[in-house]
């Protein structure tokens, strides 16, 4: 690429295409280019337009000033940073219904089910205490649905637009991750048929035992830890037909254990060794929908349906800071490109920076504070990474590094250091990442030191924290892959696989804990969700935690005193044993 | 497309009501628990006034997962926010026990570290208090003065609110006249312009060739005409509703046309009958119009009716001994029995009246402030209050109109000359009341044993068991909670135990 070479979006704005659009669709008011400046001093975003005489009657251009809003920071979005998105809906909600939405973490016309009920009781135990809600939230569904609070002043309405319906929405349809695993065309209507379904099955077997049974979902639906809806789990029948093939070769082609050189030692180990056909399944929920014994099939169709609904939430839960910067960065691009072509004002420009920079507050991890003895002493607090501003931090990083590459930046990041085409390279790294690819990917030594960040580490046995690496030296490739290592799932979520299913002798399920880090589970809670699932599965349950050798270091069960080794099938019966 | 959709008129929907209501209904047991604890913690009057928070204990609401177990023995971490530290450098951790936070990772995260609350309101306390609680002999009902009216859904009318509309009967009474008219008089409207069509068709003119139908020949027109009009004189029914309309607009624009094509007179009769048929057209159509919608005679609404209904009326008689005798912890006790009683009749009963006679050697009816509030020294004569509830009763609260019961709270000293007259008092009192509750009230830390006239109340008992009920030594206010379920059992079938609290 040659250095002479500016992209559209780098020109002078009156010369870009998306200015002039802008241009005819104002021409269209009375109140032309000043018409958010007007609204912002009015305080209202339901401000009347008044077209002028000859649009009067004209039904193409927008009627309200939200809808104008909405048009002109689709014409920036679409036009000047080529963001492609889901169609919008925008809905004006109150608090009461961004407390409905709080409890089902947006998902609309979700089941009924306790847990809601608590959690609704504590949203609305926090909102009296603090009136704080948050400004929108937004679904992953296409449309895209945004809701955005009433009581937002218009250039509030404009940022929320500018942020979710655009920024998290392209995300939504353009990350790979959000491609992969979720199916935003048809993820509400999959949620209204479970609800719908759980309501007809609470009609007919009554609430409390659908209650229980989604207790157990609840406590499966995030077990399955690589996140691939699209694995599919084989049916009985092409477990058959596979065991067929073998046999079918093993007769064309015999292998050395045939009948005619029976060894015993053969047999005995081999068949022991042999792991169960759907060992490594880590859709459990799904696996116990499909497999267990005398299971209702209403009791299995919304288990299949709470695994499948439950995929919705997981790219979230892996693309916070990605997601949040991207949608930042892309406010942040909107409010100045407005800024600058003069359709809000400085004084709006204003009370933009202040509700950003109090979205991108970050605490610092230290505190000082005087001890005892008076000297004064830092005390780790232990603030968390904002997310809004880790992500931003590393967009607009990318961003400088296109335009003002340092020789630092130039050894770091050789593959785009001075590329002018700097939106090409952010929409790479918000679309092919995840956060844990994202900072590993990203993430610049300026950033790093513009954050201040130090990693802590520490022993159990120590009385002290150490400080194991600052922003210096060779500490930040350290810190970059300990803060991507952090936002990786099973670091969070421990990993959970099927292991074993005595199908022939007591129908005990064995499951498998593969430990990370000497991190055990809680005895408790496991036993309890053990309880659940022996409750609906009808067998005992165990499971196995295995460190890395793969060597047994801890062991729970569904009931008490339970060895499933005792009741392990025998081998098929052989020549020797007749 | 951007679609915006103002829902800031929507009323939420329900959803999370039910599920605070499943909430609720899952925590049945500690929210039960928790008011029998909050009535014998309180003082009387702010019981459940203002309705109580309960808290559920976080490890009740737990929802389990398969996670971690607590902070890692040891943990990497990235921060922000250095202020001077360089690698190597060690910070001390804060002195165990300064907090649960500060051990470990000093990240672990704060959700769920909360209890949950239930709110209930007073009335909902009450009804947990007394859930499946009856009272004895709840006989005289139905006093002929007072009459308590209640609504009732009694049918249907033709006029009324609009939000009591039956939408339901409403559109089927519609429906019903629409089915009928619309079909008759569509039926109608062809035959008329099939009539209409034939006469002026058979008075056709010669010069009916040039007329231009609607771009197409005459011939073909009138092909069309003919199949048309064959349709008719079979069953309509058969056919489309739209394809009718398409019918009607055919023959109609042939019927226009040629009416205003035709040069030539008719016959007198079939002029007249084609005057006849235009005047019924005009007529037909407007009951064709008025068939598919609303009109008065179809709007249906519910209908109440006002039905007066039995009501039972209640007496309750708080006597108490105020000597001095009696201290502020045996008074406590006691007004707790009483309000708790009080409350209970209010449940149970459409009009409750109640009397306070407190009494030391003489009885007087208080209101209920100086009943609760007033101090009081010098000696007791129980048959006093027992003189006073009598004199009540006679003056204002007939016996044969009124369900009268008398709860009497006292510490059992008494006058000795004045036992025989207490006894005599009482034998005539009973007949009068439905019920008869003493309360032998103790201080807690003070060994007593049972007083004199205890036994005289416990000789009454055996002989009127179902009108004396006698509870002794109540030392707390939770004994008073003791002596009201005593006096009131469950009798009603209890709800069986939610299957869910297996887990708890």
């Amino acid at each position: 690429m040659s250095n002479t070479y500016t992209p559209h979006y780098e020109q002078p704005e009156e010369q870009q295409a998306y200015y002039q659009k802008v241009k005819d669709l104002l021409d269209h008011y009375e109140d032309g280019w000043d018409v958010f400046i007007n609204a912002h001093r009015d305080r209202n975003y339901d401000y009347v337009l008044t077209p002028k005489e000859e649009h009067k009657n004209n039904p193409y251009i927008p009627q309200s000033w939200l809808e104008l809003a909405d048009s002109v920071i689709a014409i920036i979005a679409k036009d000047k940073y080529e963001l492609d998105v889901y169609d919008n809906v925008i809905e004006i909600i109150r608090a009461d219904h961004m407390l409905d939405a709080y409890t089902t973490v947006g998902l609309p016309n979700s089941y009924r089910h306790w847990s809601f009920g608590k959690k609704r009781l504590s949203e609305e135990k926090k909102y009296d205490a603090t009136k704080g809600l948050a400004y929108e939230i937004v679904i992953n569904s296409n449309p895209c649905i945004s809701y955005c609070m009433e009581d937002n002043s218009p250039l509030m309405q404009m940022l929320v637009i500018a942020h979710a319906a655009y920024g998290h929405n392209s995300v939504f349809k353009n990350n790979h991750f959000f491609k992969d695993t979720t199916s935003a065309d048809t993820i509400l209507q999959e949620n209204q048929r479970l609800s719908e379904y759980v309501f007809e099955c609470e009609q007919k077997y009554g609430w409390q035992e659908v209650s229980e049974l989604l207790d157990c979902c609840h406590a499966m639906r995030f077990v399955s830890s690589t996140g691939s809806a699209a694995r599919r789990i084989k049916s009985q029948k092409e477990l058959q037909e596979d065991e067929r093939q073998r046999i079918v070769e093993d007769h064309l082609n015999p292998p050395i254990k045939s009948v005619f050189n029976f060894k015993k030692e053969n047999i005995d180990t081999s068949q022991e060794q042999a792991p169960y056909a759907h060992a490594g399944e880590d859709n459990i929920l799904k696996f116990m929908a499909d497999n267990a014994p005398h299971m209702p099939e209403w009791k299995r169709n919304i288990m299949r349906m709470v695994s499948n609904v439950s995929q919705y939430f997981r790219p979230q839960m892996q693309t916070k800071i990605l997601n949040e910067g991207m949608a930042t960065f892309t406010h942040d691009e909107i409010m100045t490109t407005l800024r600058d072509i003069g359709l809000i004002d400085f004084g709006m420009y204003m009370e933009y920076t202040q509700i950003n920079d109090g979205v991108l507050y970050q605490p610092d991890a230290v505190r000082k504070q005087q001890a005892p003895d008076g000297s004064i002493q830092n005390v780790i607090v232990g603030a968390e990474m904002n997310p809004y501003t880790l992500g931003l931090k590393i967009l607009r990083e990318i961003k400088r590094i296109c335009q003002n590459p340092t020789e630092e930046d130039k050894r770091w990041f050789p593959q785009f250091a001075g590329d002018p085409d700097w939106l090409a390279v952010v929409h790479q790294a918000a679309y092919s990442t995840n956060d844990e690819t994202f900072i590993e990917q990203y993430l610049s030594p300026q950033a790093m030191r513009d954050l201040k960040m130090f990693l802590l580490t520490t022993e159990y046995e120590n009385d002290y924290y150490e400080i194991s690496a600052v922003h210096a030296g060779d500490g930040f490739k350290k810190m970059r892959s300990q803060l991507a290592k952090d936002q990786r799932f099973h670091e969070q979520l421990p990993q959970i696989k099927l292991h074993d299913y005595q199908e022939t002798t007591d129908r005990c399920l064995v499951l498998r804990h593969e430990m990370h880090n000497g991190l055990s589970l809680d005895y408790q809670d496991t036993s309890l969700v053990l309880e659940m699932m022996h409750h609906q599965w009808g067998h005992p349950v165990v499971i196995e935690t295995v460190d890395e050798n793969g060597t047994l270091v801890d062991y729970n069960t569904s009931i008490p005193d339970y060895d499933h080794e005792d009741y392990k099938p025998l081998p098929p019966q052989t020549l020797e044993n007749v | 497309m951007t679609v915006i959709r103002d829902r800031r008129q929507e009323a939420p929907n329900d959803k999370y009501g039910t599920d605070k209501e499943r909430f609720r209904l899952r925590y049945k047991a500690q929210i039960k628990k928790a008011i029998q604890n909050h009535v014998s913690e309180s003082s009387i009057q702010d019981i459940g006034t203002k309705g109580i928070s309960i808290p559920i204990p976080k490890e009740m609401t737990h929802e389990p997962i398969f996670h971690h177990a607590g902070a890692p023995d040891s943990f990497r971490k990235v921060f922000p926010g250095n202020v001077s530290f360089d690698v190597g450098d060690r910070i001390n951790k804060p002195p165990s026990g300064s907090g649960k936070g500060d051990k470990g990772d000093p990240s672990a995260d704060a959700e769920d570290s909360e209890d949950s609350f239930i709110w209930v309101s007073e009335e909902e306390v009450l009804d947990l208090l007394f859930e499946g609680r009856s009272l004895p002999d709840m006989t005289k009902l139905a006093a002929d003065h007072v009459k308590i009216m209640t609504s009732e859904p009694s049918g249907h009318t033709n006029k009324g609110p609009s939000h009591r509309m039956d939408m339901a009967i409403t559109n089927k009474k519609r429906k019903e006249e629409s089915l009928v008219l619309s079909k008759t008089s569509e039926r109608r409207i062809l035959a008329n312009l099939s009539e209409q069509f034939n006469i002026l068709a058979s008075h056709a003119m010669p010069d009916l060739d040039a007329i231009d139908l609607d771009g197409k020949t005459k011939s073909e027109r009138f092909q069309e005409i003919a199949r048309a009009t064959s349709f008719v004189a079979k069953d309509i029914d058969a056919q489309q509703t739209y394809k009718a309309q398409q019918l009607c607009d055919a023959l109609m624009q042939s019927v226009t046309t040629l009416k205003t094509n035709h040069t030539s007179p008719l016959p007198e009769s079939s002029a007249k009958r084609l005057q006849i048929l235009e005047n019924r057209l005009a007529d037909q159509f407007k009951i064709q119009q008025r068939s598919n919608s609303y009109q008065d005679q179809h709007l249906t609404y519910e209908y109440d009716d006002d039905v007066p209904v039995p009501s039972a009326k209640a007496v309750m008689f708080c006597l108490m001994d105020i000597s001095g005798s009696m201290g502020q912890e045996e008074k406590n006790t006691a007004k707790s029995f009483f309000w708790l009683m009080n409350k209970f009749l209010k449940a149970r009963y459409d009009e409750v009246d109640i009397v306070y006679i407190s009494h030391t050697t003489t009885a007087k009816e208080v209101d209920e402030e100086t009943f609760f509030h007033s101090k009081e020294t010098g000696g007791t004569i129980v048959s006093t209050c027992i003189e006073e509830t009598l004199s009540v009763i006679k003056e204002r609260y007939s016996p044969a109109e009124w369900n009268i019961y008398s709860a009497q709270a006292s510490d059992g000293d008494n006058v000795q000359q004045d036992n025989p007259v207490l006894i005599e008092k009482l034998e005539d009192l009973l007949p009068l009341v439905q019920a008869h509750y003493y309360l032998e009230v103790h201080p807690a830390s003070v060994l007593t044993g049972p007083s004199d006239i205890l036994g005289l109340y416990e000789d009454l008992q055996k002989k009127y068991p179902d009108k004396m009920k006698v509870q002794e030594d109540l030392r707390s206010p939770e004994d008073a909670l003791e002596a009201f379920k005593k006096f009131f059992p469950v009798n009603g079938t209890q709800e069986p135990v939610s299957a869910l609290n297996a887990y708890l």
